[in-house]
């Protein structure tokens, strides 16, 4: 009996194991379904040691509010220079990280910013954009092209500014970063020059790039090609030397080319091939000879930049960063415009070296800019060939109190240097022309010295102000200018947050508006005509009348030449220097995010913006006389010193003047955004601004004052991007941009005949029509990370101009490969 | 307009939001971390106190967990605070990611105290966090920041390194 009850425990022992055995020791965690182990009690799963655990936790995936966390409330640090969820951030803030650059297709920083609200961003050429946050385009109309650039937004690259210091604007082309080694792109809509300094009136784009990361060897490198596409590279690659110590080397090379080889032109009106589009008014001839090498018709962009960084990261809080940057680029776009086109082929070779220091609470930044550019390369008069330098230095300190109150006091420092003195110098030799000017005429300076507080306050969990005080005194103008800004926030709970700010901010004042005076000799007593036939024989009929002097008409030439000097003056505002007024945007804004579901969160801001004191090239004068043939000089007597009614030569002085200009701009507008996050593997976001801009004292080509509403921005714009990844091997992402119709003001001389006495003023309209961007990029992950890709831009065919008077933008597919490490 | 309007209307009807899990596995993670660290004397007595720092739906499962188990000896007892001040004795704190910014406050609360805190928010663990809940390629993952936890006198079992990812 007894051994009969031990064989019969035994057996139910053996049975017990083989029954638990497969429940908790030889299960294979990785292959249960998502069911089983949502299945699973708090005691089963309390069993599993902890590497089983993850396994599960894998199975089960991250969730979707973790998914709405991870997608869209990073970490971003411009909005209020302190590191915070993209939720808490007290200001209009959008982040889009390195995985959505990747997913959307995006080959240019500009096309990241189409995936951004409030942001206006039309493609000129292929690959070269014009951007503009939330608009004040082209402000005042009927301004020459190189005033529609955006001039009021700041964009930084880790926080050190890249604006161009001729105009304030920004020659994207320039920037040395490579689309692999950025993290996010940080973009706060609103005035912010209190935060970041001079020309954050509209707005913030701070590129950041990866920083150091776990990994010994971090490799991506990128390659892509398709039509009107040679090739776009892109690469990063860092190495973790010590555990303190990580060096990383990026480069981009980028060359595509135009949808077309015509070029707009000004005297016809119409897009014509280079031998006709290239002739300026009065026959100017603008590019050494037209001919089919005067510009490269082709080329859109044709560019390569590198960088190398080396940073030390002592502690958490202690760290120095070194880069070095390098580029060269050649774009072709409207830009600089003469007579003849609007468009110019801008190639800029530029360096930098940028120091950065954070230890503990002191940030401090020193940044040395130089090179070459030619705002348009082929172009003879005027020369806008120089070498430029800029050296800016930054010194923060943030001092916190008791965890609620943080005190940030800074210093800014910039002095910038142009120089086209040897260009003038050579062209002035190539041409044998000594009246050729440049731009600058010799070498120009301008020095910036900035002092500024930010008082960050949280009295409670939920409460937060901040205040932002910023002066800058410009070296050429006489009054400090103040910038401001008031921020509070509140955070209902978790999900609810509130947000108002009330700004004042400004743009710069640059070298190109401080110092840009010269003379520009367009013709010299060069031949621009000849005599109207139906003018030459109403002549020879007069003559022929009168008995004593028929017999001159058989000396007379067959054709009378009337030649012209044509010089055009630029006034920059050396001479008033001192009352010289910056763009000023005054701004209030309230804000509102909340996640509204687990799966769904909505950012939506209403503003209200003041803008004034705008500055534009005005045509103040056109003084014109004419030198008449006399009756000696037609027949070749010379004793015949009688004028007569046909003009020999006429003398143009034209002169514009760079002014300020009493126009007042007041914009309201809505924006919004809806993240999705339907499952881990789709998700949406939807976005638009509603906008409404008015003018008041504009006044008209013909000098009529009056309030206009400014249609040159869209009054609606906006986006959309759906991302499918079913699995963890392929995503298809498709998103579109869109705009409404605007309307493009433009003032140029024209001439209704070749007769320069017919020389007019006109204002020409350049209706840009509404238009819908699709784009899509399918991508398959077929080793490790490494993946193949084609994506499509433009796949609703429509061959629309994006921006006046540029090239039709077409359909494009890019086939590409992507490796990593 | 229309075309938007029907994407996002597709987008609610074919919605199948995945409950949060991750809540249920971080308090199961943050559990079992103790199975892996020794504290040093001092801190091996008593109550094992988990404290919270402000709202976090992890504070509920964690007391599910704390009726269940013990750390060694010790009954586990979930304290829950609102502010870095009121923060007093902790075996492990918890920072959920609404309370990221108060890690500068916490970490000079505590110093060298045996006191692990545990964060959620990436780039956390390089900045004082001992262990930081990550999500990597998609997976929950967590940082582990060996010099800091070897620093406060704790032991660590090497197994738990190689689960985790180690920042030196």
């Amino acid at each position: 009996m007894k051994t009969s009850k031990y064989i019969l425990l035994l057996f139910i022992g053996i049975s017990l194991f083989m029954q638990i055995k497969p429940a908790f020791s030889q299960v294979d965690y990785t292959k249960m379904s998502k069911e089983q182990v949502l299945q699973m009690t708090y005691d089963e799963l309390l069993a599993l040691p902890l590497g089983d655990l993850m396994a599960l936790a894998d199975i089960v995936g991250v969730s979707a509010d973790e998914l709405l966390e991870m997608i869209l409330n990073i970490e971003v640090s411009t909005a209020s220079k302190k590191k915070e969820s993209v939720f808490n951030s007290p200001l209009s803030t959008t982040v889009i990280p390195a995985e959505m650059i990747e997913q959307s297709g995006a080959t240019t920083l500009e096309e990241v910013l189409r995936l951004v609200p409030g942001m206006i961003v039309r493609q000129k050429t292929n690959g070269n954009f014009d951007v503009h946050i939330r608009g004040f385009d082209n402000v005042p109309p009927e301004n020459f092209t190189h005033f529609s650039e955006n001039m009021i937004s700041l964009v930084m690259v880790d926080g050190i500014p890249v604006y161009n210091n001729v105009s304030g604007g920004t020659f994207w082309e320039t920037i040395p970063v490579s689309m692999a080694q950025i993290d996010r792109v940080e973009v706060v809509r609103g005035p912010s020059s209190a935060l970041y300094g001079p020309n954050a009136a509209s707005g913030v784009i701070n590129i950041i790039t990866k920083g150091a990361s776990d990994k010994k060897i971090n490799l991506v490198a990128d390659a892509k090609s398709g039509n009107e596409t040679n090739g776009i590279t892109n690469l990063y690659v860092a190495r973790k030397i010590t555990d303190k110590f990580t060096v990383s080397l990026a480069g981009k090379y980028d060359k595509r080319n135009r949808f077309t080889d015509e070029y707009y032109s000004f005297v016809k009106g119409d897009y014509m091939k280079v031998e006709d589009s290239l002739i300026g008014l009065t026959g100017v001839d603008y590019y050494n000879g037209i001919n089919e090498q005067s510009l490269d018709q082709k080329v859109a962009r044709d560019l390569w930049a590198t960088n190398l960084n080396l940073l030390y990261q002592q502690a958490p809080d202690i760290k120095f960063s070194l880069t070095g940057t390098m580029q060269d680029s050649k774009i072709q776009t409207a830009f600089f415009e003469n007579l003849a086109t609007p468009y110019s082929t801008r190639t800029s070779t530029t360096n930098s070296v940028n120091f950065k220091a954070d230890v503990k609470g002191l940030s401090a930044n020193v940044s040395y800019q130089f090179g070459r550019q030619n705002l348009s390369e082929g172009m003879i008069r005027p020369v806008i060939e120089y070498d430029m330098s800029n050296l800016m230095a930054n010194l923060e300190y943030e001092i916190v109190i008791k965890d609620k109150l943080s005190i940030r006091p800074g210093f800014n420092y910039q002095q910038c240097a142009y120089d086209d003195s040897e260009y003038e110098k050579e062209y002035r030799l190539e041409k044998n022309d000594p009246g050729i000017n440049g731009l600058f005429h010799g070498k120009k300076e301008s020095s910036l010295m900035a002092g500024s507080l930010k008082l960050d306050y949280a009295p409670t969990e939920a409460l937060r102000f901040i205040a932002a005080l910023r002066a800058d005194k410009y070296e050429y103008i006489d009054n400090t200018k103040p910038a401001y800004q008031l921020v509070a926030s509140y955070k209902i709970n978790e999900n609810h947050m509130v947000r108002a700010n009330y700004s004042q901010a400004n743009r710069g004042a640059f070298v190109g508006n401080v110092h840009a005076n010269f003379k520009n000799q367009i013709l010299i007593n060069e031949i621009v005509g000849v005599i109207p036939d139906a003018d030459y024989a109403m002549f020879k009929a007069y003559l022929s009348s009168n008995s004593a002097t028929a017999s001159l008409v058989d000396l007379l030439p067959a054709v009378v030449p009337v030649r012209a000097n044509y010089n055009q003056y630029y006034i920059g505002s050396d001479i008033n220097k001192k009352d010289y007024e910056l763009t000023t945007l005054n701004t209030a804004e309230l804000g509102y995010r909340g996640k509204l579901a687990k799966n769904l969160q909505i950012d939506v801001e209403a503003f209200h913006t003041i803008a004034k004191d705008f500055d534009a090239l005005v045509p103040t004068g056109k003084n014109m006389d004419t030198v008449f043939y006399t009756l000696g000089e037609l027949t070749g007597i010379s004793s015949l010193t009688d004028e007569v009614p046909l003009p020999k030569l006429i003398n143009i002085e034209d002169t514009l003047n760079f002014e300020n200009i009493k126009i007042k701009g007041t914009q309201i507008g809505v924006s919004a955004t809806v993240d999705y996050v339907a499952s881990k593997k789709l998700t949406f976001r939807f976005f638009g601004t509603w906008q409404q801009t008015r003018l008041k004292d504009h006044i008209t080509i013909e000098g009529e004052k009056k309030d206009i509403d400014h249609k040159n921005t869209p009054t609606f714009y906006g986006g959309f991007n759906i991302l499918y990844s079913p699995v963890k091997e392929f995503y298809m992402n498709v998103g579109s941009y869109f705009y409404t119709e605007q309307t493009y003001n433009h003032y140029w001389l024209i001439s209704q005949n070749a007769d320069a006495n017919a020389i007019q003023k006109k204002n020409a309209q350049d209706i840009i029509g509404s238009k819908m961007i699709v784009n899509a990029k399918f991508s398959y992950m077929f080793e490790h990370q490494n993946t193949v890709y084609v994506q499509f831009a433009n796949l609703l065919f429509d061959d629309k101009r994006e921006f006046a008077f540029t090239d039709p933008i077409k359909t494009t597919f890019l086939l590409g490969i992507t490796f990593r490490l | 307009m229309k075309q938007i309007l029907l994407f996002a209307l597709l987008a609610f009807l074919c919605s199948h939001g995945l409950q949060a899990q991750n809540e249920k596995f971080k308090a199961l993670f943050i559990y079992n971390f103790t199975k892996y660290l020794d504290w040093p004397a001092g801190f091996s007595q008593g109550d094992f106190v988990i404290g919270i720092l402000g709202s976090t739906g992890i504070e509920e499962e964690l007391k599910i967990i704390a009726q269940k188990k013990q750390v060694g000896n010790m009954t586990i007892v979930i304290s829950h605070f609102n502010t870095p001040e009121s923060v007093t004795k902790c075996h492990l704190l918890f920072i959920p990611s609404s309370k990221s910014d108060k890690l500068a406050a916490i970490t000079g609360k505590f110093g060298k105290t045996a006191s692990i805190i545990i964060t959620d928010e990436q780039g956390l663990a390089q900045k004082g966090s001992d262990i930081n809940f990550v999500v990597k390629e998609g997976k929950q993952n967590f940082e582990i920041n060996k010099t800091n936890i070897l620093g406060k006198g704790l032991k660590i079992d090497p197994a738990l390194l190689n689960l985790g990812i180690v920042i030196q």
